[in-house]
């Protein structure tokens, strides 16, 4: 009995070096891109770009919610990107509260019948559209509740431009991110059929008119790990993932796509959180499968703010959520990936990565914990290896945190200061001791909600953008 | 057993070293930027009198003077970033005496003595600016360095700076000839960086559009568009029966800029196959208030495609009264076409837009004017009086 716990106790710890190591690998491709988007970032001339008419036009799909303490800002913060030429279409999907009227009263819109939308892709049935020939870019559908996925589908079917983001309603996006995305867009425009941008928390930041005055770290807790873990999954992740084309994700809260091949693969699957994942899976399933050559890319400089989870009810919610999507996505669409040549990186790497280190790390370290305290508690030498284990864990991943730290350094440098700096390295090294864990739990008990087909959205509030000032002024 | 552990020892050695590393690194480079900043604060303040002789000697006859004191290597950065940012803003005689100073402070050497770094950043740091100091002097090392650049988005910031460097016609086509020949369909990304060049590119465009690689023709066409040559429409015409679509964009938005269409061409194009073609020239209509062409905007609001007939009686709001008059002529119809519903959302629209911007006499006539219409051909509306 003990040699067995000692036996998969160690492979358990293997699985976990392996996991650390493949990170490892891929911060280095993110190592090697980032000389190449410092020269872009800093040279290339988005000045002249966001005033030039040779900018494909893009329509921003934001769907919104019970989104009512937001949504104003978020909208006034797209109505006033540097960009050419583009349109804001807000899908308000049967919000219970007021987010509808907040965005009547806030930019005076009227209500028009919606047959200015087409029915490229089935939804629920839509009420109206609203508009106001004063804000002419701006668009407001109203309709009935479908989901995420099913609001960005009805914003397709009124959208005019080849071009869409979606953007999430809690999100601000900086005055420059869109031209940033569309220079990257333009360099292979034939190629490109979805460009990420780069999500970062705004927590802490001071906001002011829909726009992030000034950067800080948040004050919270739990906004201050995923800080931290964001900037280690979009700056040590993503980077890396797409210098080889096996980016398996490009975040809901902001991305750029094609949309004849949106359209092409169906639009968003509803019915199920994840489908910012889902989308990119039967991109990257539709472009292989019918050899077209394409990219999928991730523009680290093109920034949207988003505003984290700032309690552990939320947080845990948001988390087995993802779990849930996760789960979803690999039985639908992963699987037929999985290991086949003919999908490359995807059925290679990035599939096989996501589902034997992601989707099934619970079970492996869950099991694999158990294992090493079982050996543990049968023999009490074992404690020593538990102890280095646990330790090689924690300087792998710290190290790991660290390499995300040293790229926001050399491209990006938002938190300047010293003190910035020191309270990310104790965040990174204390996410080892509870929230690490606590991630694999909530994927966990999302995978029970899959199996048990809950399919609630679970608890989610929103908190307004000027909170801070409304604190000061109180 | 005893192996394994020393070994994971190791492992926890190997890791602590390559953290330590990590983290000097980052903290160096955090204290060479606060270092950076700091001292670039002091320049600017330093040379805060002498930037300010600058501004206001920019309007008078004579040669700016350079600091009395020679400048470093670092005082050249500060205050070439300062000085280019002013260059980019200004132009004609402004901008020529800027470039003059930066010429005065040697700042042209400067970059050119960089240009040979042997880190890469230096490099296009070096070439960036020295495009935008407008040195012809420097567009054979940038075309070196060119060539010899593997082909990322660096290329592209390198050619910018070639065409802004240009003295001929002849440097800007091989710097764009180089583009399309060894990057994807970027024509709209080439066209806009040919946009960087005062020179006169017509000829140069006109050449690309007898090339048999689309991108050329393409760049040509998006180039023809801000120096339209009377005499080019039929040539042109032909490309929009092309099988790429982009040509076809590119095409019928050169026609548009060109004016020189006559009734039938304007009238097969708003029947055109491609919709967005369609769209296109309805809205040309409109914006550019081409009246002739009402009743051509009056069939489009019957297109199939809704973006079209939408775009079609938005243009006929903007050709004034007639056009106005004509959309509640076909909104008061009794059919069942989707024009009519169009028609009708669109009038209703435009007289809440009107009522809402009525702030002097005319305005108040005109909006009066547009419910006289309104009510002849639809009579009294309810929700329509309850808005207004």
């Amino acid at each position: 009995m003990r040699d067995v716990l000692l036996a998969y106790g160690i492979f358990a710890m293997y699985y976990v070096l392996t996991i650390n190591t493949i990170y490892l690998g891929i911060i280095l491709f993110s190592m090697k891109k980032i000389f190449k988007i410092m020269k872009e970032s800093f040279y290339s001339k988005y000045d002249t770009l966001s005033g030039s008419k040779h900018v494909p036009p893009i329509s921003i799909l934001v769907p919104a919610y019970n989104e009512e303490l937001t949504i104003k800002e978020n909208v006034r913060s797209l109505l006033a990107l540097h960009y050419p030429k583009y349109e804001v279409i807000v899908v308000n999907d049967g919000s219970g509260d007021k987010t509808l009227d907040v965005m009547i009263d806030e930019f005076e819109l009227t209500y028009h019948p919606p047959t200015m939308i087409q029915n490229t892709i089935a939804t629920e049935k839509v009420r109206g559209v609203y508009y106001n020939p004063e804000f002419p870019n701006l668009y407001l559908v109203d309709k009935e509740n479908g989901g995420k996925a099913d609001s960005l589908n009805a914003g397709i079917n009124l959208s005019h431009y080849p071009l869409i983001s979606s953007i999430d309603a809690d999100s601000l996006l900086e005055k420059d991110a869109l031209i940033r995305i569309a220079r990257k867009y333009m360099e292979n425009p034939d190629e490109y059929v979805a460009i990420g941008g780069n999500v970062r928390i705004a927590n802490g930041c001071r906001i002011k008119n829909g726009m992030v005055e000034k950067v800080n770290l948040p004050k919270k807790m739990w906004p201050m790990f995923q800080t931290v873990e964001y900037l280690k999954a979009f700056l040590g992740g993503r980077i890396g993932w797409s210098e080889i084309n096996g980016l398996i994700i490009v975040s809901g809260a902001f991305g750029v796509f094609k949309k004849d091949y949106v359209v092409k693969v169906g639009g968003y699957r509803g019915g199920y959180p994840g489908e910012d994942m889902n989308i990119i899976l039967k991109l990257h399933r539709y472009m292989l499968d019918n050899k077209l050559p394409y990219k999928i890319d991730f523009c680290p400089d093109a920034v949207c703010w988003t505003q984290a989870p700032d309690s552990y009810k939320i947080l845990s919610s948001q988390r087995k959520r993802w779990g849930r999507g996760n789960l979803k996505n690999m039985i639908e669409e992963g699987r037929f990936m999985f290991m086949r040549p003919k999908y490359k990186v995807m059925g290679w790497l990035t599939i096989p990565y996501n589902i034997i280190f992601e989707t099934l790390s619970p079970y492996f370290r869950i099991t694999g914990l158990l294992a090493l305290i079982g050996y543990s508690l049968l023999d009490m030498s074992g404690w020593t290896i538990m102890a280095v284990f646990m330790t090689i864990n924690v300087l792998f991943g710290t190290l790991l945190g660290l390499g995300s730290l040293l790229l926001e350094e050399m491209a990006f440098q938002r938190y300047p200061k010293f003190r910035q700096y020191f309270k990310m390295i104790g965040y990174t090294v204390l996410m080892f001791f509870g929230y690490r864990q606590l991630g694999i739990l909530w994927r966990f008990l999302g995978h029970i909600d899959f199996f048990k087909k809950n399919n609630s959205w679970g608890t989610m509030t929103r908190t307004s953008w000027n909170e801070d000032e409304e604190d000061q002024a109180a | 057993m005893f192996s394994n552990l020393q070994a994971a020892m190791w492992m926890i050695g190997v890791l602590l070293v390559v953290m330590m590393l990590v983290m000097t690194v980052t903290l160096v480079i955090k204290a060479r930027k606060v270092w950076f900043k700091k001292k670039e604060a002091s320049i600017l303040a330093e040379y805060n009198d002498y930037l300010d002789y600058v501004q206001l000697q920019l309007d008078e006859e004579e040669r700016l003077r350079t600091p009395l004191k020679p400048l470093g290597s670092l005082e050249k950065k500060v205050l070439q970033k300062e000085l280019l940012q002013w260059v980019d803003r200004l132009d004609g005689m402004h901008r020529r005496k800027l470039l003059q100073l930066c010429d005065d402070l040697g700042l042209i050497e400067f970059n050119m003595q960089r240009l040979k770094s042997p880190f890469s950043l230096t490099k296009i740091d070096a070439a960036y600016y020295l495009g935008a100091l407008r040195t012809g002097k420097a567009t054979p090392n940038l075309f070196s360095l060119l060539y010899k650049t593997k082909f990322d988005s660096s290329v592209y910031i390198l050619a910018r700076s070639i065409v802004q460097t240009a003295k001929d016609p002849s440097e800007v086509s091989e710097a764009l000839r180089f583009l399309i020949d060894n990057g994807k369909q970027q024509a709209q990304l080439i066209a806009d960086i040919s946009k960087e060049t005062p020179l006169d590119l017509r000829e140069l465009y006109t050449r690309f559009l007898e090339e048999s690689n689309p991108s050329y023709i393409e760049v040509g066409l998006i180039g023809l568009q801000d120096q339209v040559e009377l005499d080019l429409s039929e040539r042109v015409h032909r490309f929009m029966e092309s099988e790429n679509r982009d040509i076809r964009q590119a095409a019928a938005n050169l026609l548009i800029h060109s004016m020189d269409l006559t009734d039938e061409d304007v009238e097969y194009y708003l029947q055109f196959p491609d919709w967005e073609v369609r769209k296109l020239f309805a809205e040309w209509i409109g914006s550019a208030e081409l009246i002739q062409y009402t009743n051509l905007l009056r069939k489009s609001l019957n297109d199939t495609n809704w973006i079209v007939a939408r775009t079609s009686g938005q243009s006929l709001i903007k050709l004034g009264e007639g056009g106005f008059e004509v959309l509640c002529e076909v909104a008061g119809r009794l059919d069942q076409h989707h024009g009519t519903a169009i028609a009708k959302e669109l009038v209703e629209e435009e007289l809440k837009h009107s009522i809402d911007q009525a702030h002097s006499l005319e305005d108040i006539t005109t909006y009066n004017q547009k419910v006289f219409v309104y009510q002849k051909f639809i009579g009294e509306n309810a929700s329509l009086t309850r808005v207004m």
